[in-house]
């Protein structure tokens, strides 16, 4: 190191050229075969995912804390609210046996749907916004429970999403409200094809493109139409609340809000293997 | 020996820098890209071979952090400090601020660049929100700058004190 002050430069220009077609390399093969990619998973899950845990760890402290401090007059109330509920459930199960009959009679029918939601798995949502700039939620189970990429995400209301990268302990969610969320959809009053696309800005979904004479109107349930084999068939994404009629264009447009808020869930459920 | 010692401590740094990217995760791209400030200092404060390296593993690291196709940004990360480890004598002669201005510049370029890899590879990027997250990197450069610098004369790192 005697001469290195007056050296012209320390680097190896062949060096820059090995790790440049090393990237290159990379970026070609991660294109090329995106659902194999064993580094990255190896380094999410080892490097990653303990330091995300230990990052996120100060404000779940926090959100518990204030959790606790509830006053004893705010639980009283709860207490008389769920006592109310009781009752009414109770109420409620007497006419479970009625329901029974009705249940197995409408098996029969609905044993297609069933196919598809027999091994549903249950999930919690760990982290927000994972994918930079874009409405992304983390779950914790991953290829140890057996998901796969393109795997249907619903809540107990409705469609959320679905699953865009799959680790061995989480995998990440790719929410309908994200812009570059587009769900094959219909009408469920009247079977008109739509495309659903999400805005990221107020977590709306909206049909850009609807045709002037369809016969859409607030409050129409929108439901998935399963084709593409994107989503299953026949979940609900939400109700119409907003229909923009262009007299000079060709298309009108319409605003949907999603019956399931990602914000008011903790747990996902997530559909089998088979669409 | 002193020369591992030295690396273990550049890690850790690394490791810091992930630590804070993750934090800052739910801003997405207007966060300031905390891993490559690091290893810009570095490259500057201690310059050798093996920062080019280090470039390569850290740009994959943050690829697989912001779920971007992996390599995209070791490709960028090990240009520029190619280019920081050929500049690294002029830099150290500048004021902390020419040394933000630099760095905004660069990292500027570096954004546009990684722009029209996407638009090569077929995907879409939030643009202002990479402008945005140049010039805060920037701002944050200073204080960068003033902790690795703290850091490196705590652990009597690279010839000069």
């Amino acid at each position: 190191m005697s001469s290195s002050i007056f050296k012209k430069s320390v680097t190896n220009f062949y060096l820059l050229l090995f790790f440049l077609s090393l990237s290159v390399t990379s970026i070609v093969l991660d294109i090329k075969h995106s659902n194999s990619n064993y580094i990255r998973i190896v380094i999410n899950d080892f490097l990653i995912n303990p330091i995300q845990y230990l990052a996120s760890t100060p404000s779940t402290f926090f959100s518990k804390f204030m959790e606790e401090k509830k006053t004893i007059e705010k639980l009283k109330l709860e207490i008389e609210i769920l006592q109310k509920q009781n009752t009414a459930m109770k109420i409620n199960l007497q006419r479970i046996d009625v329901l029974e009959n009705e249940v197995s009679r409408l098996r029969g029918i609905k044993n297609n749907i069933d196919k598809n939601l027999k091994n549903i798995k249950i999930a919690q949502i760990t982290q927000k916004g994972v994918i930079p700039n874009k409405k992304s939620v983390q779950i914790n189970v991953g290829s140890d429970y057996n998901i796969k990429q393109g795997q249907t995400v619903m809540g107990i209301n409705g469609l959320l999403g679905q699953i865009v990268e799959v680790n061995v302990y989480s995998s990440k969610v790719l929410l309908i409200t994200d812009n570059d969320s587009n769900v094959p959809a219909k009408i469920a009053r009247t079977g008109q094809q739509i495309i659903i696309k999400g805005r990221s800005q107020d977590n709306m979904l909206e049909v850009s493109f609807l045709p002037n004479d369809s016969e859409i109107k607030n409050g129409d349930l929108i439901v998935t139409s399963g084709q593409a084999n994107r989503f299953i068939s026949s979940l609900k994404i939400g109700r119409v609340v907003e229909v923009i009629r262009n007299e000079g264009e060709r298309f009108s447009q319409a605003i949907i809000e999603p019956l399931e808020n990602v914000d008011n869930i903790s747990e996902v459920v997530i559909s089998g293997d088979e669409m | 020996m002193r020369c591992e010692k030295g690396m273990l401590v550049i890690f850790l740094t690394i490791i810091l820098g992930l630590f804070l990217s993750l934090i800052t995760l739910p801003v997405g791209y207007y966060a300031p890209e905390w891993i490559l400030l690091i290893i810009i200092y570095w490259a500057i404060a201690i310059p050798s071979n093996n920062k080019i390296f280090l470039a390569f593993i850290a740009g994959i690291i943050v690829d697989i952090v912001y779920g971007q196709v992996l390599g995209v940004s070791s490709f960028f990360y090990v240009l520029l400090i190619y280019i920081f480890l050929r500049l690294y004598n002029s830099l150290r002669y500048m004021t902390i601020a020419q040394q933000a201005v630099v760095v905004f510049f660069f990292i500027f370029i570096k954004q546009h660049l990684l722009v029209w890899a996407y638009y090569i590879i077929d995907r879409n990027i939030d643009y202002t929100a990479l402008l945005v997250g140049a010039i805060i990197s920037s701002i944050i450069w200073p204080l960068v700058y003033y902790v690795l610098r703290f850091v490196r004369r705590k652990f009597r790192m690279g010839g000069i004190v």
